[in-house]
């Protein structure tokens, strides 16, 4: 039998009562059939175990993955402080778990470690197709976390997912395997059998005001820019003080405007955005920013924004083999919903428009997107066909 | 040679002049061009900043917009629940943590004041642990510092870039958040107690748009109270009435049994009487007709009238006696009626057989008006010819001479409908509904004159309603009374 996947939101405002929703609502989508894996996007606005406890009052002992989330995005269009439960069943695709603690610590280890887990515990008759990683957005280095798991699966192993959120308050996310909800970890889900998957990704950021060079970084730490603190290009150019830019929070600017690398050989920029700032002036990232590098602030349009969406689906369409297209998996930052936002689902229309008004969607608006590498306010899209 | 040198050397050192000249024009255009398109970069950059501040002033304005949406739209879908809660701990456990985080804080307080104990209480709290909320309720009745915040009116919002305001930093401590709004709650015009939203430090700052959100928030709880209080109220008062409406039937129920006893107390004992009277009744009509055969002795004319008077006296007695023991049978459900399908005319002819003499000896017009269908009914034929007896009887007792009696029956709507209709004197209006009840006489001067027991009506009444049937009279005083009975078919 074919593979099956069923979404189910609900914005009920009771925790227990809004899981149990998401999950019968995305039950009933399968036909109300077993399914074998269940793929969970909280917002933070619930209380996380409460609301695991509502979806497991509907699909018991069936292994569970997920993170918290800033918006749930699926078939029937995006909604925010929600909870989103999807459920697949297949008889082609078999599915393994990891689970990585401390990626404060170490992030390319963590990294490392949840792919060989997921990878040990998978079905070896089966050949892995990809990974599909939910990391914490606001502790190490998530790029990083992505070099670690490529370590283990090889570096042209497609590699998909998204960087737990909250609700655009910075504080803490959260990563769930069954029924346990870690903070401060990388979540894995392989996907082993008989599919085919393809991935596309893109931002549609614009730089703006001219280029700036990183005089002092270390790992995710931007420490220097134009040889002054870095954080005086925010001020300088948001025309805000330190204390303001602090009091507005800094996060919540950064996914609005946020850095751009040009990549030299591809005429194209590598987004990132900083999450806070430090007393010294410091900008903490969940990426690295290398010494060197020539960046520039970047801003967004709403049609570019959309114009990203519709590439990444594009460049994910190429990269399957067959068009027998069974769901998409969409790890879309918060930064675009900031930017697009009453025209936030024109995300989903587009991605309907693309691959069929009744395409499956499972996927969150996240702090960060991998997709075989790791940007800051971009658009991954992973095609899964069979 | 000299002369060609120098010559040589004045030409290679113009040149040089020149070319060094050139150089340096070129190198200062150069740099011009630089500085210029240095120059462009920044203004260019400048301009970037200007556009990076009024974008980031337009997303604020729709920041503050969206935020505002979502408010109403969870205060209204709030609104929806609250508006069916009629009991007060149900309205407040609608405020669940999702809802405030949705309307943009992590922590929040219903606070109201006990009415009776004038006593602060927490009646919802989020984001407190257990302990914290008891800190909270003490301080607050203690040092008495909930008072500022139980004005009517009074909103207080503590940002942290505003001027600071009475005890901000208490209250700060007593709800552990750095920012904080609280509203009051008023019922029927009084602040009952107030709602504080807030956040422990926040990236938002709160805004006059927060202080709208909140005081719909409060206004629509402190409706919500007003409700149910007077939903309580209400069902107390029903309940108050339902249970005095109780008492007072139960009341009723035994006044009725007592009466009923009562009756059945007259019913034997007019039973017992009459019984009583029975015999001797026989006894004296007896001796009265071996009295009258003249067996005993002669008999002079003017003791045969008086012996006649006592037969005749004595069959009216007997009538009476009958008739009261019928009608206290009846009454107790000791006469069962013989219902069987009887031909209507035959009915009506045996009744007119007996009335036609005592009509003709008063000149009175019999006319009988029947439409009945199926033509026959089901009803104790021998009762039902007291009944047509009776009525008729009394017709023609009270009906002039040349008068005129209609006896008319229809079907109308499942009934069979008798009527028995005169052109006599009628009946007093106030007396209409009194001539079914025992023993009644009109007072008017005819009805003394004419004899009659004033039980016969009671009687056909009785028999009527044993019958499942109901009877009723309308009558005009001098133009005539008509009797209308209606039994099952």
């Amino acid at each position: 039998m074919a593979t099956i996947l069923g979404t189910g939101i609900s914005t009920k405002l009771d925790s227990f009562a809004a899981g149990k929703e998401a999950a019968q609502i995305a039950h009933y989508r399968i036909g109300k059939r077993n399914a074998n894996i269940v793929i969970a996007f909280i917002s933070t606005i619930f209380d996380q175990e409460l609301a695991i406890k509502g979806i497991r009052s509907v699909i018991r002992d069936v292994p569970l993955i997920g993170c918290s989330s800033a918006g749930s995005i699926a078939n029937s269009g995006i909604s925010r402080g929600s909870i989103s439960v999807s459920l697949i069943r297949s008889e082609a695709i078999s599915f393994s778990l990891g689970i990585a603690k401390d990626v404060s610590k170490n992030s390319r280890s963590a990294g490392h470690e949840a792919a060989k887990q997921a990878l040990s515990k998978s079905n070896r008759s089966k050949t892995t197709k990809s990974l599909m990683i939910f990391s914490d957005s606001l502790s190490g280095n998530s790029a990083d976390i992505l070099r670690g798991a490529q370590e283990m699966m090889g570096t042209s192993f497609p590699i998909i997912g998204g960087g737990a959120a909250d609700e655009l308050c910075f504080r803490k996310t959260y990563q769930y395997i069954n029924n346990n909800i870690y903070t401060n970890s990388v979540a894995g889900l392989l996907f082993s059998g008989d599919i085919n998957i393809g991935i596309g990704r893109a931002h549609g950021w614009q730089p703006v005001g001219k280029p700036h060079r990183i005089t002092r970084s270390s790992a995710n730490i931007l420490k220097e820019i134009d040889r002054r603190p870095a954080i005086e290009i925010y001020e300088e150019y948001l025309g805000k003080s330190f204390e303001e830019l602090k009091e507005l929070g800094l996060g919540k600017l950064g996914v609005s405007y946020p850095f751009g690398i040009r990549l030299k050989e591809k005429n194209e920029y590598l987004v990132r955005s900083p999450l806070k700032a430090e007393d010294n002036g410091s900008l903490v990232l969940n990426a690295e920013l290398p010494e060197g590098e020539d960046i520039n602030l970047m801003i967004g349009d709403k049609n570019m924004a959309l114009e990203a969406t519709r590439k990444a689906c594009m460049e994910a369409m190429g990269n399957i083999q067959n068009r027998n297209i069974r769901f998409i998996a969409c790890f879309s930052n918060i930064g675009r919903y900031q930017l697009l936002r009453e025209s936030s689902v024109k995300e989903t229309e587009i991605i309907k428009e693309i691959f069929g008004e009744n395409i499956p969607i499972l996927g969150f608006y996240s702090y960060g997107e991998y997709a075989s590498d790791f940007q800051n306010q971009a658009i991954s899209i992973a095609v899964f066909s069979e | 040679m000299n002369i060609y040198y120098s010559f040589i050397l004045t030409l290679v050192g113009a040149a040089a002049i020149i070319i060094c000249s050139t150089e340096r024009k070129r190198r200062l255009y150069s740099e011009r061009k630089n500085r210029y398109l240095q120059d462009v970069i920044n203004q260019l950059d400048e301009q970037a900043k200007m556009i990076i501040k009024t974008d980031m002033a337009l997303n604020r304005v729709q920041e503050e917009l969206d935020k505002k949406i979502t408010g109403l739209y969870t205060l209204h879908e709030l609104g929806k629940k609250i508006n069916s809660t009629l009991n007060i701990d149900d309205l407040f456990a609608l405020i669940k943590p999702a809802l405030v985080s949705k309307l943009g804080y992590s922590n929040a307080l219903i606070v109201l004041k006990d009415k009776a104990s004038g006593k602060i209480g927490v009646k919802t709290a989020i984001g407190y642990s257990d302990n914290e909320i008891k800190k909270i309720e003490t301080r607050l009745n203690k040092e008495g510092f909930a008072s500022p915040l139980l004005r009517k009116g009074k909103f207080l919002l503590v940002n942290s870039d505003m001027k600071k305001i009475e005890h901000e930093d208490i209250f700060s401590d007593i709800f552990k958040t750095e920012l904080f709004l609280t509203a009051p709650i008023v019922a029927r015009d009084l602040a009952v107690g107030f709602i504080l939203m807030g956040n422990p430090s926040s990236y938002a700052k709160l805004t006059e748009g927060d202080v709208e959100i909140l005081s719909i928030l409060t206004s629509q709880i402190g409706t919500a109270i007003e409700n149910t209080n007077l939903y309580t109220e209400l069902f107390d008062s029903h309940q108050d009435l339902e249970s005095r409406v109780k008492e007072r039937t139960q009341e009723l129920a035994r006044l009725n049994e007592e009466l009923q006893k009562l009756n059945k107390v007259k019913s034997d004992f007019v039973s017992a009487v009459s019984h009583e009277l029975r015999t001797p009744l026989t006894s004296i009509k007896g001796y009265a007709s071996i009295l009258m055969t003249g067996k005993l002795g002669e008999v002079t004319p003017a003791q045969k009238e008086r012996l006649q008077k006592i037969d005749k006296h004595s069959n009216s007695l007997t009538r009476l006696v009958n008739n009261l023991l019928d009608i206290a049978r009846i009454e107790s459900g000791r006469m069962q009626m013989d219902i069987r399908e009887n031909s209507v005319k035959d009915m009506l002819d045996s009744v007119i057989d007996i009335i036609t003499p005592q009509a003709k000896e008063k000149n009175i017009a019999l006319k009988i008006n029947v439409k009945v269908k199926p033509d026959r009914i089901k009803a104790d034929p021998a009762q039902m010819e007291r009944v047509f007896v009776n009525l008729l009887g009394n017709a023609v007792k009270f009906t002039p001479e040349k008068g005129r009696i209609i006896i008319s029956c229809h079907e109308n709507k499942g009934l069979v409908e008798f009527s028995v209709e005169d052109t006599g004197m009628g009946i007093p209006r106030e007396d209409v509904e009194k001539v079914f009840e025992e023993f009644f006489r009109s007072d008017n001067a005819l009805d003394q004159k004419v004899k009659g027991t004033g039980l016969g009506l009671s009687l056909v009444k009785k028999i009527i309603e044993a019958h499942k049937g109901r009877i009723w009279v309308e009558s005009e005083l001098g133009k005539g009374t008509k009797f209308t009975f209606t039994i099952p078919k």
